[in-house]
C-alpha cells in the first residue's frame, strides 16, 4: 500500500505556529503586494479564493484583510528535515516530491509497524506532536489514488481507498482529477461527453485514440482504471537546489543586479552544504518584463557548494543578456548535484576552492547560533544596513 | 588561371590547408583552400580560420595567371586519388575548377578568390631561427594537458617563455600540469610569455613533421609565425594571462620513490582496464620497496600489480587518474621516473630520475576516492 503524506498549507501553517498573532486569520505568504506571487494561503483565506500561485495583487483584492508574510525558506528547510526524518521512521522507500510533501510505500511493514491506516495515523500524531502542524495522509494501492486520496482528506485529512474499491471511488470523480488532464485535454473528453472517470474508463480506447492520440489515450484509461505502475522511488533525490526572486521593480544590469544574484548565489550554496550536496553546473534564469524567460546554465570545472564560486560562474553568464528594458526576475539554481565529499579528481586551485568552501561553513554555523542576520558577506550590504 | 603542377607536392600544401579550413564556421569561403599563381612557376595555396592561416608557395608550371578558391578536403581527396604524377587545373567559367590528369577529369564548384580573408603579411615579421626538432619535443611533451574547457579561455594553449636561450612551455587543465625547458638558441626573446591555442600548435607540430634542422619563428602584431620550408602559419595568439604556474609546483614532496618507467607504464595501462571509463581511477600504495597499483571497480572487478621501486619512506596510498600518468610517462624518457609524493590529497609530481631538475615536470592532483 502507498501513503501519501502532505503538510497542510504548510508555509503558511508555520508562520501561525511561530508567530501566535497570525493564528485564526487569513494568512498570505509571498512576495511583494505589488508583483509577487502567493506561495501559501492559511485555510482562513483560502474561503475568499485566495491559492497559491495566485498573484499577490488578485489574492489582497480577494481578501484585503490578510496579513502578507515574506517567506522565510530556512525556516521551512528546517521543518522539513525533521517532518522527512518522521516518515524515515516507518519505511526507507520514502520518496519526497517536495519540500512538504511524500510518498510512503508501506507494503512489508506491516508487522513492524501495523496496517497502513495505523501508520498513517501514527505519522499525523507524531507531525502534531513534533512539528505542532496537521497534515493530511491518503492510502490507496497506487501513487496516484493516494494523493487524490489525501486531496478529499483535506484539511487534517486520513482518507482510505481500499484496493477493492479504486475503480469505484475514481469513477465518481470528475476528469481533471486526473494527473495529466489540463483544460485542453479537459474539453477534449468533454466534447466526446465524457465527463467522469468512470467514463473515461469504459470508453472505447480507439475512439479516445483517435482524439488524443494512442500513447496519451492508453495512459489515461489505465489511470482511470487505477493502474498506475510507478514505484514510489526513495533515491530520487532532488535535481537541483535554486534561489530566485521576483523584484519590485525591474532591474537593470549594475551593482543592484549583480548583488541580487550574488545573494542568490549564497543562498544555494548554503543549501547545498546543509544537504551535503555540490553544484556540477550552474543554472541562471531571468524574466524579462514581457515574462519572456531565458536560461543559460555552465558545467563548472570541479563541483562546489562555495557560494563565491557560484556567484561568479552566475555573473558571467549574465554578460551580454540584459535587454534595454531590463529583467524583472532573476534566479541562480545549482544542477548535476553531486554528494559532497564523493570520489572526485581535485583541483590544482584546491586549497583556494577548500578555503571557500570552509568559509560557507563557518557562517552557517554563526547563523545557526546567532540568526540568519548575525553575519553577511560584506559586498551584500546595501547602504541601509 | 591554369596550372600544372606535381601531385606529390600539391598533396603536401592540400594536407596542411585542409587541417585549417573551417567547414563549420558561417563563412562558406573558409572551408575552401585558395589556390593563387604567383609568377610563372610558383603557385601559393591558403587556408585559414581566421585564427590560423597556413600558406605554402608551391613550385608549378603557370600557364595562365590568376586564384580560384575550391572546398579543401574535396580537393584534397581528389588530388589524393588520382592517377599518375602530374595534373592540371584550370578555372572555367563561374568559378569552376576543372581537374585534369590522364584520363581524368573532374569540375568542381568553387568560389572567387577576391571572397578569400586577407592572407596575414609575412614581411613586416622578424623571423629567428631554431631546432625544429626541439620544438616538436616541446609541443608534444605539454600538448596532452591543454584545457579543452571552452569557457576557461586562458587554458586552451600552451604558455611559451622564452630569453632566446632557454625556452619553457606549459600547459594546464586544471587538474594537472606540465612543463617542459630546453635550451632553444635563436628562439625569440620574450619580455612576457605568449599562450599559443591549441588548433594552432596542433597545425605546427603538423608543419614541423617534415621539417629537418631549422625552422623560422617570429612574433607580430599578437600572432605568432613560423616559416619551414616554403609552408607559413601563423597563429593568433590567446589574449589572456596565464594563471602564476609556479605555485602549484610541489616543492617539498618528500616521499620519493625511483620506479622503472615502462614497466609502471605498463602497470597503468593494463591495471587501468579495469577503472571506470569516465574517471580512469586507479590507486597508487608506496611501501618499503614496493609500487602497487590497484583498481577496483564494483560494476567490473579488480586487478593488482607490484612492481619493485626504490623507496624507504611512509607508506601512503594515493588515488590517481591513471591517464594523467599514463600520457606522461610516455612522453618522457630515460629508464627510470622519479615520483615525488605528498599526503593523499596534495600535487604529485613526475619527473626523469636523471633529467636535470626542471627540465621536464608533470603535477598531476590526486583523486578522492
Amino acid at each position: 500500500m502507498i501513503l501519501h503524506v502532505d503538510l497542510d498549507a504548510f508555509f503558511a501553517s508555520v508562520e501561525q505556529r511561530d508567530r501566535p498573532e497570525l493564528r485564526g486569520k487569513p494568512v498570505l505568504v509571498g512576495g511583494s503586494v505589488k508583483r509577487g506571487v502567493v506561495t501559501a494561503a492559511s485555510y482562513e483565506a483560502r474561503p475568499f479564493g485566495c491559492r497559491s500561485a495566485m498573484p499577490m495583487a488578485q489574492a489582497m483584492k480577494l481578501c484585503p484583510q490578510a496579513i502578507v508574510v515574506s517567506p522565510r525558506m530556512d525556516a521551512y528547510a528546517a521543518v522539513s528535515e525533521k517532518f522527512r526524518a518522521i516518515l524515515d521512521d516507518y519505511t526507507p522507500l520514502v520518496e519526497p516530491i517536495s519540500i512538504d510533501e511524500a510518498f510512503l510505500d508501506v507494503g512489508g511493514t506491516e508487522r513492524l509497524h501495523g496496517p497502513p491506516e495505523i501508520v498513517a495515523a501514527a505519522i499525523k500524531r507524531r507531525v502534531r506532536e513534533e512539528l505542532e502542524l496537521t497534515a493530511s495522509v491518503g492510502v490507496a494501492a497506487v501513487k496516484f489514488v493516494a494523493k487524490i486520496a489525501t486531496e478529499m482528506g483535506k484539511p487534517d485529512g486520513l482518507f482510505v481507498v481500499p484496493p477493492d474499491e479504486t475503480r469505484t471511488f475514481l469513477a465518481a470523480l470528475p476528469i481533471e482529477r486526473l494527473f495529466g488532464v489540463g483544460p485542453k485535454t479537459a474539453k477534449v473528453l468533454r466534447d466526446i461527453g465524457l465527463e467522469t472517470l468512470g467514463q473515461v474508463a469504459r470508453h472505447p480506447i480507439q475512439a479516445l485514440a483517435a482524439r488524443l492520440g494512442a500513447a496519451h489515450a492508453a495512459e489515461l484509461q489505465a489511470l482511470s482504471r487505477g493502474e498506475d505502475a510507478r514505484h514510489v522511488e526513495p533515491d530520487r533525490a532532488a535535481v537541483s537546489i535554486g534561489a530566485e526572486e521576483t523584484f519590485e521593480d525591474d532591474l537593470h544590469d549594475g551593482p543592484l543586479l549583480r548583488r541580487r544574484i550574488t545573494a542568490q548565489a549564497e543562498r544555494v550554496a548554503e543549501r547545498l552544504r546543509r544537504s551535503e550536496q555540490t553544484a556540477g553546473a550552474v543554472v541562471l534564469k531571468l524574466k524579462n518584463p514581457e515574462f519572456h524567460i531565458i536560461t543559460r546554465r555552465r558545467t563548472l570545472p570541479a563541483p562546489t557548494a562555495d557560494g563565491r564560486m557560484i556567484a561568479r560562474v552566475a555573473l558571467e553568464l549574465l554578460e551580454g543578456e540584459i535587454g534595454p528594458r531590463g529583467v524583472r526576475l532573476s534566479g541562480v539554481s545549482a544542477t548535476n548535484l553531486q554528494p559532497a565529499g564523493g570520489p572526485r579528481q581535485l583541483t590544482l586551485d584546491e586549497p583556494e576552492r577548500q578555503k571557500g568552501e570552509r568559509l560557507g561553513v563557518t557562517l552557517d554555523k554563526i547563523r545557526d547560533r546567532f540568526g540568519r542576520d548575525a553575519v553577511e558577506r560584506a559586498e551584500l550590504l546595501t547602504d541601509e544596513d | 588561371m591554369e596550372f600544372k603542377i606535381e601531385k606529390a607536392s600539391l598533396l603536401q600544401g592540400l594536407y596542411l590547408a585542409q587541417g585549417i579550413s573551417d567547414r563549420k564556421s558561417t563563412m562558406p569561403i573558409l572551408a575552401n583552400v585558395l589556390l593563387r599563381t604567383d609568377g610563372k612557376d610558383k603557385l601559393l595555396v591558403a587556408a585559414t580560420d581566421l585564427n590560423v592561416t597556413v600558406t605554402a608557395e608551391l613550385p608549378c608550371k603557370v600557364l595562365s595567371e590568376g586564384g580560384l578558391t575550391v572546398g579543401a578536403k574535396h580537393l584534397h581527396d581528389i588530388v589524393k586519388s588520382l592517377p599518375g604524377d602530374e595534373l592540371t587545373l584550370k578555372r572555367t567559367e563561374n568559378q569552376y575548377a576543372e581537374i585534369r590528369a590522364g584520363k581524368v577529369d573532374y569540375k568542381v564548384v568553387g568560389m572567387a578568390d577576391r571572397d578569400f580573408p586577407k592572407l596575414p603579411n609575412h614581411r613586416e615579421v622578424q623571423f629567428s631561427k631554431c631546432d625544429a626538432a626541439t620544438l616538436r619535443d616541446m609541443i608534444s611533451k605539454t600538448f596532452f594537458s591543454i584545457s579543452t574547457d571552452e569557457t576557461r579561455y586562458h587554458l586552451n594553449g600552451v604558455l611559451f617563455e622564452s630569453d632566446g636561450a632557454v625556452a619553457r612551455m606549459v600547459s594546464t587543465d586544471g587538474h594537472r600540469l606540465s612543463k617542459v625547458e630546453r635550451p632553444l638558441e635563436g628562439a625569440p626573446v620574450l619580455a612576457q610569455g605568449i599562450i599559443i591555442p591549441r588548433k594552432g600548435l596542433m597545425e605546427v607540430r603538423r608543419a614541423l613533421e617534415t621539417a629537418e634542422g631549422a625552422v623560422e619563428i617570429g612574433i607580430h602584431n599578437g600572432h605568432l609565425f613560423v616559416r619551414v620550408g616554403a609552408t607559413a602559419l601563423s597563429v593568433k595568439l590567446i589574449d589572456a594571462q596565464f594563471p602564476p604556474y609556479d605555485q602549484v609546483i610541489p616543492k617539498e614532496n618528500d616521499k620519493v620513490a625511483i620506479a622503472p618507467r615502462l614497466a609502471l607504464l605498463e602497470a597503468l595501462k593494463r591495471i587501468s582496464i579495469m577503472s571506470s571509463d569516465k574517471t580512469w581511477g586507479i590507486k597508487l600504495a608506496l611501501q618499503k620497496g614496493e609500487l602497487r597499483v590497484t583498481s577496483d571497480n564494483p560494476d567490473l572487478g579488480e586487478a593488482h600489480e607490484t612492481l619493485d621501486v626504490s623507496f624507504d619512506g611512509a607508506p601512503l596510498a594515493i588515488g590517481f587518474n591513471a591517464k594523467y600518468f599514463i600520457e606522461l610517462l610516455g612522453e618522457m624518457e630515460g629508464d627510470e621516473v622519479k615520483l615525488e609524493l605528498n599526503g593523499e590529497l596534495d600535487p604529485g609530481l613526475v619527473r626523469p630520475a636523471d633529467g636535470k631538475p626542471g627540465s621536464y615536470v608533470g603535477v598531476v592532483m590526486p583523486m578522492r576516492i
